[in-house]
């Protein structure tokens, strides 16, 4: 059997804060920050896209790294 | 396909799982029952999957460790209405690219393999020392296990190749004496802290046929096994029926005389 990369990846966005955790520790730059439209909370200003999910190789560091708990990959966390 | 004489040789237990499972359950005073680990090796795969399609497979993919901790009853990840008491489980059903790598699924993807996934993590000063240290945890050649049987030891369907434990520490040195009580020695420990469940509680006793202790790891402990104060032993299934019997032998000191009645007042 082959590993073929990819996973359904889905950010709660009412918790993701744009810490960047998760763009820092993928190696596969699956994730990119992105400008909230409009926001000027701060704290809230940037929020976290799975941009390619396709590439992800399912080693969960984006879960684990979170501290809002805000990435689902296949529905689990 | 393989025949009924086959499945006696192979297939049927040799030992009673179960009996096993409660005497040890008890005397430690276990939380959960142990795990039992069948490996089924991708040369002549359908010949030994051909004697488990009665058991389920997990809806969706799952990590290895949330397999354990669902097998042994401290949760549900598996998608089934009904907590099942055996999985059986394909290489496309792992939700960790790492334990499946690890099982002997498929080979490490590329980021994982140089040490940049851990380096990035910050768990190690130097991709050198990230790659060192990954190289190092035991793994199964990739593409050479077909699929796995986890299963509550009480309910083996098969001889178990590893049997994973887990406990507080002073239930884990419950098992640690009674396994050297026959040949002496000591425990040599193979553990980094990754890979807990995966590599050192299971392909490290599998392959190097002696017991392994781990303190389990930051991903198992993410995704599964809540309780901090547990950590585990991957003991081989062959040495298990013994380990048992010399747990409920160890210090049960026979009594050589009767004392002198002047001693008994």
């Amino acid at each position: 059997m082959v590993f073929e990369k990819g996973a359904d990846i889905f950010i709660d966005e009412d918790e993701c804060v744009g810490c960047r955790k998760c763009v820092e520790v993928c190696p596969e730059d699956v994730y990119e920050l992105e400008r909230r439209p409009g926001e000027t909370d701060p704290d809230r200003v940037f929020k976290s896209v799975a941009k390619q999910p396709e590439n992800c190789i399912l080693c969960l560091s984006c879960i684990e790294i979170c501290g809002k708990s805000a990435i689902y990959i296949d529905n689990k966390q | 396909m393989a025949g009924p004489l086959l499945k006696e040789q192979l297939i049927a237990p040799k030992y009673a799982w179960a009996d096993l499972s409660k005497k040890i359950v008890d005397k430690l005073e276990l939380k959960f029952e142990p795990v039992g680990v069948y490996i089924i090796p991708s040369e002549h795969a359908e010949r030994y999957e051909s004697f488990f399609t009665d058991f389920p497979a997990p809806v969706g993919r799952l990590t290895y460790c949330q397999a354990v901790d669902t097998v042994r009853g401290a949760a549900n990840y598996a998608g089934l209405e009904e907590r099942p008491d055996v999985l059986f489980l394909k290489g496309k059903d792992f939700l960790c690219s790492t334990g499946a790598a690890n099982l002997g699924f498929y080979g490490l993807p590329e980021a994982i393999k140089s040490g940049e996934r851990d380096f990035l993590l910050r768990r190690f000063d130097t991709m050198a020392a990230s790659f060192s240290a990954r190289s190092k945890i035991p793994h199964l050649k990739p593409g050479s296990v077909s699929s796995i049987l986890l299963f509550k030891l009480s309910k083996a369907p098969v001889d178990p190749h590893v049997v994973l434990l887990f406990g507080n520490p002073a239930q884990i040195l419950g098992v640690e004496g009674p396994y050297l009580m026959k040949k002496g020695g000591r425990l040599q420990l193979d553990m980094l802290g990754t890979c807990g469940l995966c590599a050192e509680m299971t392909v490290s006793p599998f392959v190097n046929r002696k017991m392994n202790l781990s303190t389990l790891c930051g991903g198992a402990r993410h995704h599964a096994f809540k309780d901090p104060n547990e950590m585990g032993a991957g003991i081989p299934g062959e040495e298990f029926p013994d380990l048992v019997q010399n747990l409920l032998d160890r210090q049960n000191i026979p009594k050589r005389q009767d004392l002198p009645d002047y001693l008994q007042e």
